[in-house]
């Protein structure tokens, strides 16, 4: 037996990094859990009911970065109801009971409030990086808290969060002693902004690389600003709305010329139509374009764009591009790692993309390997091309907008196209279907899909075998979450211990009743079922033979919660 | 002091099993055991005898440190060297060499050693962990049963 003091082992696990590896070494022994434990400084929490607090902060002592998930996934399409849950608030409040050096703290789809905004700028001395994706439940007086107290803060970013803008001087609130900021995100804000604070902090900030600007910073705020920065990497620009004749626009235009290290280009929240030419100088160097909220850019201004954008490895767009369009994406980008086409309007529009689109960019972009595609339509033809010219595919989300469209061509079902998918992409973890499908889908995913760990389903499939080919088929399933499938009781309860090797499993308006989910609880202690009851009537006595509206089941080593809203109830 | 050692010509290191390796001084800077002994001999020439380190492992890091103590090697061709030293070493010689590292007491050659072992073990088993470094594991069934669901379930 190999013999090393424990400062020696420490100096190995410096090295490693990745949480299952950490989660490895722990298991080897008993001493080597107990250095582990005191070494993890970065810590993944992927559903913030699965563990509590207190627990966290006792195993982990010297944590430095937390990561923390709150809803389910379909929150995003607003499945999940006001106040179901997800609050950071005693994260923080244990993490700051135990002197916790935290130093890192993104957080996705959680609730937070004012107060623990608050609580986090005074707990935590070496803070430095926040980053809440998908959060809701504060305003600018919390990130002026932040702004205020965090004396070392490097990274404030703010991605697609509901914040309620109290038009107040948050930004002003950056201390002047604040030189540190490396990267700034506060497009999803929608009030007004401090020009001169804006512009004053960001010449105190030599070494900011990443800046994400809200619509309410003009032209000429901007102009500014990039005098003030050129050595920007990542720029997300507000409005972009001018005068093409105007001197704003003439200065813009040279100074945009001296911004050579931006490689990330985003946002134009507010544009003018035929007002892109002023970044032509600079698109050859970029990497990643994200026009997904630059409403108003006609198509064909978007096609004399990516001709010159030969770089790029991710591209964010609308679908308004149209087909078209993304045949200039197939011949200009050779080196495209990932593309997600947005609808325009909620039901599509007349120019939207179909599957001529996928196929144009699946021959000319061989590296690609994410795609989230909103579609008017697709065909088998389409998918079995797609299949054959991407293996690569790891993240592939497809989203025709009438959910349950066969293949135009031929009226059938698209399960040979996505059978084609998950049969030639053998390292597919994630996936999304939709179109017309049959059980016949599901059994090609049990049957190819090894490397599968979420799969979203929505209006498929015809019986519980659907469902079941899933849960026996795919080994590394994680994420299961299906809406108006009519997967029933059978389907529900064949092979419950499978819930105990994933994270969680939602069911919305499928065939799922009351008595199976309570069966399920009873056998499954270590699950919480929850099933959400929104009807207006507070009578608890639901019939075990009713249908469930919505079911969100996970497994927990904390037990049941205790701060669900009324309308949930855990089995 | 820097006048003394400057006197000192030749190191003799001798490896548990009795090879001699004689080093110019400069060779030597980077293990601090082997500089303690020079610190307290008031001599031309050392004699220290290294009864924990073997010689091939000990002609290894002698390599190892003749590279990195030049100053014609560019940085590149250090990189380099430690790269394909890296890949022409066993499992087990990595485990001997980290080992002999914190023996002789040197920094930057045991983060290196600590770095390789860490690639190791990235994307491995337990078991595969375990076996590795030949430690048997001191959990009860149920200990262990409750860590990897703890892992598994809160932490992944």
């Amino acid at each position: 037996m190999n013999y090393f003091p424990d400062e020696v082992i420490e100096h190995v696990f410096d090295y490693v990094v990745s949480h299952s590896d950490r989660n490895a070494l722990s298991l080897v022994c008993k001493s080597w859990c107990r250095i582990e434990r005191f070494t993890r400084q970065r810590v993944f929490i992927g559903n913030c009911y699965s563990i509590s607090p207190e627990r966290l902060v006792q195993r982990f002592p010297s944590l430095k970065s937390l990561t923390l998930k709150g809803k389910p996934h379909f929150a995003d399409f607003s499945l999940v109801p006001h106040g179901w849950g997800g609050f950071v608030y005693p994260w923080i409040e244990a993490l700051a009971k135990s002197k916790v050096g935290l130093e890192e703290l993104r957080l996705k789809r959680m609730v937070v409030s004012d107060d623990s905004l608050e609580l986090l700028s005074r707990s935590f001395m070496d803070f430095k990086s926040l980053v809440l994706v998908s959060c809701e439940g504060f305003t600018t007086d919390g990130l002026a808290a932040v702004a205020a107290n965090c004396r070392s803060l490097r990274e404030l970013d703010l991605q697609e969060n509901e914040v309620e803008d109290h038009k107040g001087q948050w930004l002003s609130c950056f201390p002047e002693s604040c030189t540190s900021l490396v990267s700034l995100n506060f497009a999803c804000l929608k009030g007004e902004i401090n020009l001169g604070a804006l512009e004053r902090l960001v010449a105190r900030s030599p070494n900011l690389k990443s800046l994400r600007l809200n619509r309410s910073v003009p032209v000429d705020a901007l102009q500014k600003i990039l005098m003030r920065a050129p050595q920007l990497v990542d720029l997300g620009i507000g409005s972009f709305f001018h005068d093409l004749n105007s001197d704003t626009y003439a200065k813009l235009k040279a100074t945009i010329l001296k911004c050579k290290s931006i490689t990330s280009l985003s946002g134009f929240l507010e544009v003018a139509p035929f007002s892109l030419a002023a970044i032509y100088p600079i698109s050859q160097n970029l990497t990643s374009l994200n026009l997904s909220y630059a409403a108003g850019i006609q198509s064909s201004e978007l096609i004399k764009l990516i001709r010159h954008c030969g770089k790029l490895q991710r591209l964010w767009i609308m679908d308004c591009i149209g087909d078209k369009g993304l045949g200039v994406v197939a011949s200009s980008c050779k080196d495209l790692e990932e593309l997600r086409v947005f609808p325009s309007a909620p039901f599509g529009n007349h120019a939207a993309v179909t599957e001529k689109g996928l196929v144009a960019i699946s021959m000319g972009c061989p590296k690609l390997h994410s795609l989230l595609y909103f579609c008017h339509q697709m065909t088998n033809a389409a998918l079995i091309t797609v299949a054959k010219n991407c293996p690569n595919f790891i993240r592939f989300r497809l989203c025709i907008l009438d959910a349950t469209k066969p293949d135009p061509d031929t009226m059938q079902p698209l399960d040979e196209g996505f059978g084609a998918i998950v049969q030639s992409c053998k390292r597919l973890r994630r996936l999304s279907l939709s179109g017309k499908l049959t059980d016949q889908v599901f059994l090609y995913i049990g049957m190819y899909a090894d490397q599968l760990e979420m799969l979203s389903i929505a209006f498929a499939g015809e019986s519980d075998k659907g469902m079941l080919y899933v849960l026996n088929g795919c080994k590394k399933l994680r994420k299961l979450e299906m809406r108006d499938c009519p997967f029933g009781d059978s389907a529900l309860l064949t092979d419950i211990g499978k819930y105990e090797t994933m994270r969680s499993l939602w069911m919305s308006s499928c065939e799922v009743t009351v008595g199976a989910c309570k069966t399920l609880a009873k056998k499954m202690p270590r699950l919480n079922v929850e099933i959400f009851n929104e009807s207006e009537q507070e009578d608890c006595d639901m019939e075990d033979e009713q249908r469930v509206e919505k079911m969100y089941l996970y497994r927990t080593v904390a037990g049941k919660r205790n701060d669900a809203p009324e309308y949930v109830w855990t089995l | 002091m820097a006048a003394e050692k400057s006197s000192i010509k030749i190191i003799t290191l001798i490896a548990a099993d009795g090879s001699v390796f004689e080093v110019e001084p400069n060779i030597v800077k980077e293990m601090k055991t082997v500089q303690s002994y020079i610190d307290e001999l008031d001599q031309n020439t050392v004699s220290i005898p290294l009864p924990n380190v073997f010689g091939n492992d000990l002609a290894m890091i002698i390599e190892y440190c003749k590279k990195h103590a030049s100053e014609e090697e560019t940085k590149e061709a250090k990189e380099e060297f430690d790269f394909e030293f890296v890949k022409r070493m066993k499992s087990d010689d990595k485990l001997r060499l980290l080992q002999a590292a914190s023996y002789l007491n040197m920094e930057s050659f045991l983060q290196f050693m600590a770095k390789a072992i860490a690639a190791e073990i990235e994307n491995q088993s337990v078991e595969f962990v375990r076996d590795y470094f030949q430690i048997e594991s001191d959990f009860t069934p149920e200990e262990e049963a409750e860590l990897r669901k703890e892992n598994e379930w809160a932490f992944k």
